[in-house]
């Protein structure tokens, strides 16, 4: 050691070394201690840069590489069939905020506050947490400019504010639920999408009055444009928040690409849900280095368009002449029409009243969601199930005479009621509306023509209700069409087991009789009603489509095979369906085509029902027993009045109904009409070939399907002709 | 007369100690250079500010030079001024001066407390003292800004030599309270920055002086494992969170959890990813990413200066680094056995461990094997308090070795060991 075998000269001058001992000794334990610290270093230092030198060098890469950034693909049009533009992406602005001004993170802030003084913005002997407090004044008075600027109210604003955070909160959430060590997320440090769609004026304003802050971007984006389309508001749907459901949902889900990220628009209802995985197309890429040089660079795939069956005029007209029915209605209510086109079993037209246009959708979401009395959110040509009524007879005749318990010339005489020591119950219609009225001894045909209930009672009696159910079902009742639309509804056909888990009993005799006349737990859909025309009339089921995608793919579930039904039993059907309208006398004989060369036939129904609720009178009871009594929409609408202690609802009742009925009135009818416009030569009762169009027309309330829905039909008929000559 | 010119081979061991000094102000001067990015385009590709063409060549050197680097060599060269300034009075002379001068330092340390104490009742605060990234650590006084924390390492070292170059109390435990107190005191003074780094820093000093001077071992031993003992709870409440995630980093960097990358361990593993990408001999002076991009590693020219000098010259830069250090302690060391004056011995041993302590704890840090405080590397590290204050310890070193020891002289601190 040096100092203790010390530099002679110094030593010998000083003649001390032998008194040094205990400082000698120390200060050796004391480089002992230093030196192996020293190689302790050593050691890591070799550990870092030589063992681990490979793992390091992936790290680094890992490090030079930003964030992957990715574009938004431009998402495909929908096209009507004969190629008119419905829905397209237009250019629009976004304007995003930082999570961290959302989240009022403090060290954010003053890195801002220390950025923007470099930059001069603010005098450099400034304390940054000054600075910092001058920028927070700032984001109050952005937030009142923006609300200014943009015309929502501040509390949107808020409520929006809150969206973005909670959203990332809740990435955050899940993120931690998988590495709970993990404090802060991505996402902390992004932009995120405040407003959506703002106009060019309105994003240049804040463009030129905001952007001045790193916190707020106003960035070029799109939106969702219906051209003209207000008609098929309904039918084609719109976009919303790709929530956890859907991106769980989504089969593309893994692929980083095509497949829904948190944050993403997607479809959520209607043929922008149906026709997703075409629309949607391929986001691009962006991989960068910390300096900005492109790495990687993968360019954004178009979504594919969707071209639907629905012909946008037909739709228009259609959607007219209905509101012009519904709203001659004593009781306006509301309505659908469905067309459909016989051979290739395309939707023509799609209808629901009330309807609404997709500026009101936006500006007025929360009226037309209250609207209890029109529902007009309702997509009532798939979704709304109604009594089917009369129409059912067609199919209660198809299944007795295949089943061979009648045949075409079986005579089934109307005494007016069906039971004899009964006459108040089981009537026929016309023995309702003029007492002491029949229709006498009726066969196949006149009971379709006439819509005798006595005949169908008894055809449904010999058939029972289980096999009259298995019947339905073979039309298609029960369940879906086959177009794939979310939205869509497939009725109830009761089986044994249905009625036991929603009705808590079995079939009864009365049964066969109620639903043989479509009443009872019975119901099906408009779309359900045109496609038991359109199998009438092609003389099997099969599946209807909608849309289909560039490639002539057919979006909606994969094709079922056709179900071809006993053609004799079918033809005496469609005779008394000819009869039905083209015959004096027949129920819907208003309704005879006045085009030359064509022809309609159809059954028509009135389906009674109940009057719709639009209140309740719910009955609360608190802790105490203390009861009180409150009228609402529904049960949360009750229940939001109270604070935080609520009180529990043992009871309702309904408080306001609609129709709401003057003294002595009946509740009118669901009106109904079911038919197909066939070619007129077309012999009686043969399948036709040629232009066949099923059609199907309901309002709600409407009374007599022969008198106001029938009519209907024969419009929306002459106009197809026409329009198609 | 206590002091006299010493023969020359003495002077040559004083001015030997510059050598490494010189070598590694040079490897630091080389870092901030390449790391000097104010003015130059960031990662962010954020514009560089233009540099006139027009300007004269003073100018377009200085930004040639990088306005860090400028800086740095100001601080170096009037840090040597400050050397050679403290040559001249025998160091037996500025001893005496070694309470005012501490006490001078508490005062300062003081005032940053007082206005941490003022902000805390909502006063206005003094207006020489900047709050930076949360700490009062700063006296700004316009041109002159320093940190009083690393004058008062130095003036702790005076003062504690001065106090114990005559005296054997410190052998029983009741003479202990006097340097204790002395450490005490400026520790809870710059606790209140806080500067958890630099307060520890006074310890080693303290426990290295008392050991050379002939403390009792069982003494020393008796309060490091009562300190020691302590620890476990100065840990689960003396700690604000983030310093106990700090530690927490390091026992999970070798893990299978790299959740510890994201937030407290970030600058670590930036650091030693730098470190590894070094390799044997390094990318080169200049190049590696490290090095061309801003932003990556923070604090790259203060704190993690390390892993830049490891990233560009790899592993045998480190242990360039390494020795030079060792070579200054060699010396150091060396200065302290050849003197017989007992406040020369304890000034040289306390300057020495000041030095070395500090840059033992920021390699150790840089590499993960010591929870990040901040803390420069000496005589490296940019910055201009703590290149003063190591320029001045190095000044008193060298000159204690200049003098020439006393002929008639009782040998100091010699008890021995265990009686």
């Amino acid at each position: 050691m040096a100092w203790s075998q010390s530099a002679g000269t110094v030593a010998c001058a000083r003649g001390l070394d032998d008194k040094d001992v205990m400082f000698r000794r120390r200060l050796t334990w004391f480089w002992i201690l230093l030196t192996a610290l020293a190689l302790v270093i050593l050691a890591r230092l070799a550990q870092i840069q030589v063992w681990q030198q490979a793992q390091y060098e992936e790290l680094a890469a890992r490090i030079l590489t930003r964030p992957t950034r990715y574009i938004r693909a431009p998402r495909g049009t929908v096209f009507d069939r004969k190629g008119r533009p419905l829905l397209g992406d237009a250019p629009s602005s976004d304007i995003s905020i930082h999570y961290a001004v959302l989240a009022g993170r403090e060290e954010y802030l003053l890195g801002v506050a220390r950025a923007l003084r470099k930059r001069g913005e603010y005098a450099a002997e400034m304390r940054l947490r000054d600075v910092a407090e001058d920028l927070r004044g700032k984001i109050g008075a952005m937030w009142q400019r923006l609300s200014e600027l943009t015309g929502l109210s501040a509390a949107e604003f808020t409520a929006r504010a809150a969206e973005c955070r909670e959203r990332v909160d809740r990435i955050r959430r899940s993120v931690q639920q998988r590495s709970p060590t993990v404090r802060r997320i991505p996402e902390e440090d992004h932009l995120l999408p405040l407003l959506e769609d703002v106009d060019d004026e309105t994003a240049l304003k804040v463009q030129l009055e905001l952007e001045g802050y790193p916190w707020l971007r106003v960035a070029p984006g799109s939106r969702r444009v219906a051209h003209q389309a207000d008609a098929l508001v309904h039918v084609l749907g719109r976009l919303g928040a790709a929530s956890p459901e859907l991106i769980a949902a989504d089969p593309l889900h893994a692929d980083e690409l095509r497949g829904l990220r948190p944050g993403d628009r997607c479809g959520v209802c209607g043929v922008e849900r149906l026709g997703e995985p075409a629309l949607r197309g391929a986001r691009g890429r962006i991989v960068e280095d910390v300096g900005r040089n492109i790495l990687e660079r993968t360019d954004p795939v178009r979504g594919r368009d969707v071209y639907l069956t629905i012909d946008l005029e037909l739709q228009q007209y259609v959607l007219a002449r209905l509101q012009e029915a519904v709203e001659a209605c004593t009781y306006p209510a509301g309505g659908a029409a469905v067309v459909i086109d016989v051979p290739s079993r395309e939707i023509r037209a799609l209808v629901s009243v009330p309807a609404y246009s997709f500026e009101r959708f936006n500006s007025e979401y929360d009226a037309l969601r209250r609207d209890t009395k029109y529902l007009p959110l309702t997509f009532r040509a798939v979704a709304a199930e109604y009594p089917p009524g009369s129409i059912c007879k067609a199919i209660c005749l198809v299944g007795g005479l295949s089943e061979g318990v009648i045949t075409p010339q079986t005579t089934i005489e109307c005494k007016g009621h069906l039971l004899p020591d009964k006459p108040n119950q089981f009537r026929c219609w016309i023995y309702n509306q003029h007492p002491g009225v029949t229709h006498g001894p009726q066969d196949a045909e006149s009971a379709v023509r006439n819509s005798c209930n006595i005949y169908f009672f008894t055809v449904g009696q010999m058939l029972g209700a289980a096999r009259l159910c298995e019947w339905f079902a073979r039309f298609g009742l029960g369940r879906t069409t086959g177009t794939g639309l979310i939205e869509e509804s497939g009725g109830i056909v009761p089986t044994e087991e249905w009625l036991t888990r929603n009705a808590g009993r079995r079939f009864l005799p009365a049964d066969a009789w109620n639903f043989a006349i479509g009443q009872g737990e019975l119901t099906c859909t408009p779309l359900q009603a045109a496609n038991v025309a359109a199998t009438i009339a092609a003389g099997s089921w099969g599946p209807v489509r909608l849309a289909y995608d560039g490639s002539g793919q057919a979006l909606g579930a994969p094709p079922a095979p056709a179900a071809a039904l006993d053609e004799e039993a079918v033809r005496t059907l469609r005779r008394g369906m000819w009869r039905v309208v083209n015959e004096r006398g027949g129920t819907a004989s208003d309704a005879r085509l006045d085009y030359p060369g064509y022809e309609l036939c159809g059954k028509t129904g009135s389906a009674q029902t109940v009057a719709r609720t639009l209140t309740w009178r719910y009955t609360c009871e608190w802790p105490d027993g203390q009861r009180e009594e409150i009228v609402a929409a529904t049960e949360e609408d009750a229940l939001a009045g109270f604070g935080d202690e609520k009180p529990r609802i043992v009871g309702h009742r309904a408080a306001e109904r609609y129709p709401a009925l003057l003294e002595g009135e009946t509740l009118p009818a669901h009106a109904w009409f079911m038919g197909f416009v066939q070619p007129a030569t077309t012999p009686r009762g043969r399948a036709p070939t040629g232009r066949v169009y099923a059609i199907s027309v309901i309002i709600e309330f409407g009374g007599s399907g022969g008198r106001v829905a029938a009519p209907v039909a024969r419009q929306i008929a002459e106009y197809l002709l026409e329009q198609e000559r | 007369m206590p002091t006299e010119r010493r023969p020359l081979n003495l002077t040559l061991l004083g001015w030997g100690l510059t050598v490494p000094v010189l070598l590694l102000s040079a490897i630091g001067l080389a870092c901030i250079h390449v790391t000097d990015r104010s003015g130059v385009a960031g990662a962010d590709g954020a514009a560089a500010q233009t540099s006139g063409a027009d300007e004269g060549w003073l100018p377009r050197v200085y930004h040639a030079v990088g306005p860090l680097t400028t800086r740095q060599i100001v601080y170096m060269l009037t840090g040597a001024g400050l050397m050679l300034l403290v040559l001249r009075p025998s160091y037996q002379k500025l001893g005496r001066y070694a309470y005012p001068f501490y006490c001078l330092a508490v005062l300062l340390l003081a005032l940053l407390v007082l206005d941490g104490v003022l902000d805390r009742f909502h006063l206005p605060g003094l207006p020489f003292v900047p709050v930076l990234r949360n700490t009062r650590r700063w006296i700004d006084l316009g041109p002159l800004r320093f940190q009083p924390s690393e004058f008062m390492k130095l003036a702790f070292v005076l003062a504690l030599a001065r106090y114990l170059r005559f005296r054997s109390s410190y052998r029983r435990w009741r003479g202990l309270v006097p340097p204790f107190l002395l450490t005490i005191v400026p520790m809870f003074l710059i606790l209140f920055q806080p500067d958890l780094g630099t307060l520890l820093m006074l310890l080693p000093v303290l426990f290295s002086m008392l050991f050379v001077a002939g403390a009792r071992l069982r003494h020393l031993a008796l309060v490091v494992v009562l300190g020691g003992a302590l620890m476990p709870a100065f840990y689960l409440w003396g700690m604000k969170d983030y310093q106990r995630a700090r530690i927490e980093v390091l026992f999970k960097q070798g893990t299978q959890d790299k959740s510890w990358q994201m937030d407290e361990g970030y600058q670590l593993r930036q650091s030693k990813t730098a470190l590894g990408t070094g390799g044997w001999t390094g990318q080169g002076y200049g190049e590696g990413i490290f090095v061309q991009y801003d932003g990556l590693l923070p604090e790259e020219h203060n704190d993690f200066i390390f892993a830049i000098i490891g990233h560009q010259w790899g592993l045998v830069g480190g242990l360039l680094v390494i020795v030079a250090y060792s070579v200054i302690v060699l010396l150091g060391l060396e200065v302290a056995t050849v003197t017989n004056d007992p406040f020369g011995r304890l000034l040289a041993i306390g300057v020495v461990v000041m030095i070395v302590a500090q840059a033992l704890l920021n390699i150790c840090m840089t590499i993960g094997l010591a929870p990040i405080t901040g803390m420069p590397l000496p005589f490296v590290s940019a910055g201009g308090s703590s290149l003063w204050a190591n320029f001045l310890a190095l000044g008193l070193l060298v000159n204690v070795a200049q003098r020439r020891p006393l002929l008639i002289a009782h040998a100091p601190f010699e008890y021995g060991d265990e009686e």
